[in-house]
């Protein structure tokens, strides 16, 4: 054959190829292309609390602090803090190392913080100036991050934070180049000489001891091939691993394998990436990690739930100080390091963390996100949630109800069931009523055993804690406090029927006034007063209030028999807290995308439902409700603060209401049994003891102060026999609120000036 | 003298029945309550009788205080402290157009003290500054409500009063709170 033709053909032969190259090239660059520039990862949405505010002279001690700490996964350590994540214990101070808390939509910097106390009191905030160091800079509060509620995930279940690769310290990238694939920075996607070396360590160990794959390799078995033994799939993934070193830069490729790499199980859900790795066996941020956890890190990704810290410690360490080696004889780091980091011990978290803090009140939210969002935004985008909720109020919310119920079961061994199921039941709900904000939720007394949500899904008869709506309405129709009802047998006809109301003694007083009527609980004064002030009336009231569930003009409306949720008559209770406006309620505070762009975001929202003095006179006798009335056990239980409420007992004890308030906090408790079986308990021996334990521990988170009169309410001095101005010759006298041009004008014509009466008959009247 | 005696006799009669307590008793109210007589004590009091016996001082301070002195003192309790630190920073944030930023803060300032009426008034401002004037107007009435009695504070929140009605279209309840503020 002529020169020129074997030529010819080298030649189209040479072309054929470059145009196969160039068409494999094309085909593949596409596809990482498309593949890259959509979503890289599935990333479920975070839930979390709202911070917490701690500020000087705060009745909160070291234990509490402490106690704070731990929730939000910070390790106390010996000595003073080295790193961020750690705290220190020295007698009445707390040295705290902060983590940076960078999430969208929030940027807590780390800093250290030492916090001094006495007297069960936080006396002194003092941070670390960074400007000028070795200084402690005196500050008057401290914003502690928001704790994890839970995350929103998918059907795949899996965790991850990501990170930037300018965050992640060098001995962590170093570590995991050491162990993964040592010559990254000098192959091109395949790394012949890794392979050869691979080869030959497995020969000489007659088994596969070193996989020859690059970092970039791995990437792309996870990215675009099913993880089966072929030889087709590993010239694909070659081929595609030299596609991707051409498209990216070395850093990217190995931020998106920091990011992807699955580092352990967690119950159902998968670990990715070493943001979620260092948070979830460290309690830290990656940047945080030492030399020794980086090499950890590094190590378990040849088998993550192998050398698990948590789990197998010895093994894992013995990883540990191998990475720490190999990294040593590459001279990634010196021998020393290598030494001393491996002579650290292991330092894992094992605070508990379930996958859902406030499990009922989490349901709230997620169930308005999905409102909000299509399931796939929730599960894979990575939103970020606030909520309103203060975990530390509302871990002693359930320690509260799950203390009391087992108490009153013990005493009243006729409340005790056998089946979990049938167990007797609670709601405990926390509203700030100046802003709305849920801060603490329960809506049933296990969630392992129901996940049923009653605080919001319950429908239950209010009993007497409806009755403050009934006495608003006859307010606002133009009657005052010191209005006269008849307490005497009263029958009403329903349909065919005579309905004969009861006062729970089953006494009758004769006459009372509306503030007696409603802080004795009266029901046949409340029967009256409802049926002259008109049911439809009430009914447009309870609607005005923001009730929405159904109910009938009946006379039994007024004492609390038609059925309503108990977040619906909390919010309803607002009103009154925050002075006639009612505010939106909020759990969830505001919602940023993964880019950091606001996409949801609840202020304070009132509503004007009635005037501050109209508010004010419910507040007044729900105050006498807690002084003198049926809630003044609170006393005896050492609730010695300001407050309003009001109890609820319905037919036959099937529910123990009581809503309390303070100025800043309205907290509805219910107990009851699912199947409405009887609880034997009225409102103030059952759901009072809830509210007041509760009130009791959570006393460093409120402040209660007293309900000032608003701008139009007078007092006057009124005579309690005809309630009209007293004279200084009536024998008893009581001080009474009343809205400018409502009071009597009238002195009392029974005690009048004696000079005006005939000697005669004032000897007759005494 | 016969025609006189009965109109005496009348005279007579209207005159006792006036000045007895049975006429004044309103009569489909017969039965008189049963009081208890304070030397009993409150506690005697609250269980046997239904006559409230309210906190006599406060009410009393109510009746005569008002509406010249301020009801709702500044006290410096350390959650006061911290709240009006709160609001000075949402100040400064508000100032450089931050009111996002600046409405956080305040709203956690209201957490820690329900009655900081600089925190209600900053907020009625920085919505303003974002152009909700109703939202405004419910803040700085409730800003009002708290500063009574507080002179200084006052004439500021009514002038801003005023000029958020003006901005509503509210020109006549503008100019009437202008007034209160001058007679301040």
């Amino acid at each position: 054959m002529p020169k020129r033709s074997v030529l010819k053909i080298i030649l189209i032969l040479l072309l054929l190829m470059s145009l196969l190259i160039f068409g494999v090239y094309s085909y593949f660059s596409f596809k990482v292309e498309k593949r890259f520039s959509g979503r890289l990862w599935s990333i479920p949405s975070y839930i979390f609390s709202e911070t917490v505010i701690l500020y000087t002279g705060q009745k909160i001690d070291v234990e509490d602090l402490a106690q704070m700490l731990n929730t939000r996964l910070y390790r106390q350590v010996r000595t003073r803090p080295t790193c961020p994540g750690e705290y220190h214990i020295a007698g009445s101070r707390i040295d705290v190392w902060f983590r940076r808390f960078d999430f969208p939509g929030k940027l807590i910097p780390s800093c250290r913080v030492s916090f001094y106390f006495s007297n069960g009191q936080l006396r002194e905030i003092r941070k670390y100036d960074e400007k000028t160091p070795g200084v402690f800079k005196k500050v008057v509060y401290y914003e502690l991050e928001p704790v994890e509620l839970s995350r929103y995930y998918g059907t795949n279940k899996e965790s991850r934070i990501l990170v930037k690769i300018d965050r992640v310290p060098e001995h962590l990238k170093k570590a995991v180049i050491a162990v993964e694939d040592r010559r990254f920075y000098d192959h091109s996607g395949v790394d012949i000489v890794g392979i050869l070396r691979a080869l030959w360590v497995d020969i000489r160990a007659r088994r596969v001891v070193q996989g020859g794959s690059t970092i970039t390799q791995q990437l792309v078995k996870n990215y675009f091939l099913k993880p089966e033994r072929t030889l087709k799939r590993k010239i694909l993934e070659a081929v595609i691993a030299i596609v991707l070193e051409t498209k990216y830069e070395k850093d990217q490729i190995l931020e998106m394998y920091l990011n992807e790499i699955y580092m352990g199980q967690r119950g159902a859900v998968e670990i990715h990436g070493m943001g979620e790795a260092a948070w979830y066996y460290f309690g830290k941020n990656v940047e945080d990690l030492t030399l020794a956890e980086s090499a950890l890190l590094a190590g378990m990704i040849r088998g993550p739930n192998y050398y698990n810290p948590i789990l197998h410690p010895r093994r894992a360490k013995a990883r540990r100080n191998t990475v720490l080696q190999i990294m040593a004889s590459l001279k990634m780091i010196s021998d020393v390091d290598a030494q001393r980091a491996a002579q650290e011990p292991i330092k894992v978290i094992t605070t508990l963390r379930p996958l859902k803090r406030a499990p009922y009140y989490v349901d709230t939210v997620f169930h308005q996100l999905k409102q909000l969002y299509p399931p796939e935004v929730l599960e894979k985008e990575g939103l970020v949630v606030y909520t309103t909720l203060m975990p530390e109020m509302q871990k002693q919310a359930e320690v509260s109800l799950r203390t009391v119920l087992q108490k009153l079961e013990k005493v009243h061994l006729i409340l005790k069931r056998q089946l979990p199921t049938k167990r007797l039941q609670g709601v405990v709900i926390g509203i700030q009523p100046k802003t709305g904000a849920i801060r603490f939720l329960i809506g049933g007394r296990d969630y392992a055993t129901s996940t049923y949500n009653r605080a919001l899904l319950a429908k239950r008869q209010p009993g007497s804690a409806i009755k403050p709506f009934i006495y608003y309405t006859a307010i606002h129709e133009g009657w005052t406090l010191t209005s006269w009802l008849e307490d005497s047998p009263y029958e009403v006809s329903v349909g065919n029927t005579i309905w004969k109301p009861k006062n729970y003694d089953h006494k009758f007083r004769g006459r009372v006034t509306l503030r007696q009527a409603l802080e004795q609980s009266l029901n046949v004064p409340t029967v009256r007063l409802a049926m002259a002030v008109g049911l439809n009336r009430i009914i447009d009231t309870l609607h005005k209030f923001g009730f929405t569930s159904p109910m009938k003009p009946l006379p039994s409306l007024a004492l609390g028999a038609f059925e309503v949720t108990p977040i619906e008559l909390a919010s309803a209770y607002t009103v009154f807290a925050n002075e006639g406006e009612k505010p939106f309620i909020i759990a969830i505070k505001a919602v940023y995308d993964s880019q950091g762009r606001q996409q949801q975001r609840k202020h304070i929202e009132w509503q004007k439902v009635t005037t501050p003095e109209e508010a004010f006179l419910i507040t007044s006798v729900l105050e006498g409700v807690v002084q003198r009335g049926t809630a003044r056990s609170l006393s005896r239980f050492g609730v010695n603060f300001p407050c309003a409420g009001k109890t609820g007992t319905t037919s036959d004890y099937r529910d123990s209401w009581f809503v309390g308030y303070t100025t800043d906090l309205v907290v509805l408790v219910w107990i009851g049994f699912d199947n409405g079986d009887s609880t034997h308990l009225s409102g103030a021996s059952g759901a009072l003891k809830v509210w007041a334990h509760l009130m009791n521990h959570i006393g460093q988170w409120i402040h209660p102060q007293p309900f000032y009169p608003p701008p139009h309410i007078i007092s006057r001095k009124i005579c309690a026999t005809s309630g009209a101005l007293a004279t200084p010759n009536c024998p008893e006298t009581v001080t009474e609120f009343f809205i400018e041009g409502t009071e009597p004008t009238y002195q009392c014509p029974i005690h009048k000036s004696r000079r005006l009466i005939p000697r005669f008959l004032l000897n007759r009247r005494h | 003298m016969k025609r006189l005696f009965p109109c005496i006799m009348m005279l007579i009669c209207v005159f006792v029945t006036s000045c007895s307590p049975a006429y004044y008793t309103l009569p489909s109210y017969p039965q008189p309550l049963e009081i208890q007589k304070s030397q009993q004590g409150d506690r005697a009091l609250s269980r046997k009788s239904t006559i409230p016996n309210l906190n006599a001082s406060k009410l009393e301070r109510a009746q005569t205080e008002r509406p010249q002195q301020e009801l709702i003192p500044e006290s410096s309790s350390p959650q006061n402290v911290a709240s009006a630190e709160l609001v000075n920073q949402a100040r400064e944030l508000a100032l450089a157009g931050r009111t996002e930023e600046a409405l956080r803060r305040l709203e956690r300032a209201v957490e820690l003290n329900a009655y900081n009426g600089d925190a209600f008034y900053e907020m009625a401002r920085c919505w303003e500054i974002r152009g909700d004037h109703e939202r405004a107007l419910t803040f700085i009435n409730r800003a009002i409500a708290i500063f009574r009695g507080k002179p200084s504070k006052l004439i500021p929140a009514y002038f801003f009063k005023a000029a958020i009605l003006e901005k509503l279209g509210r020109i006549s309840e503008a100019a009437k709170i202008r007034e209160m503020a001058r007679k301040l």
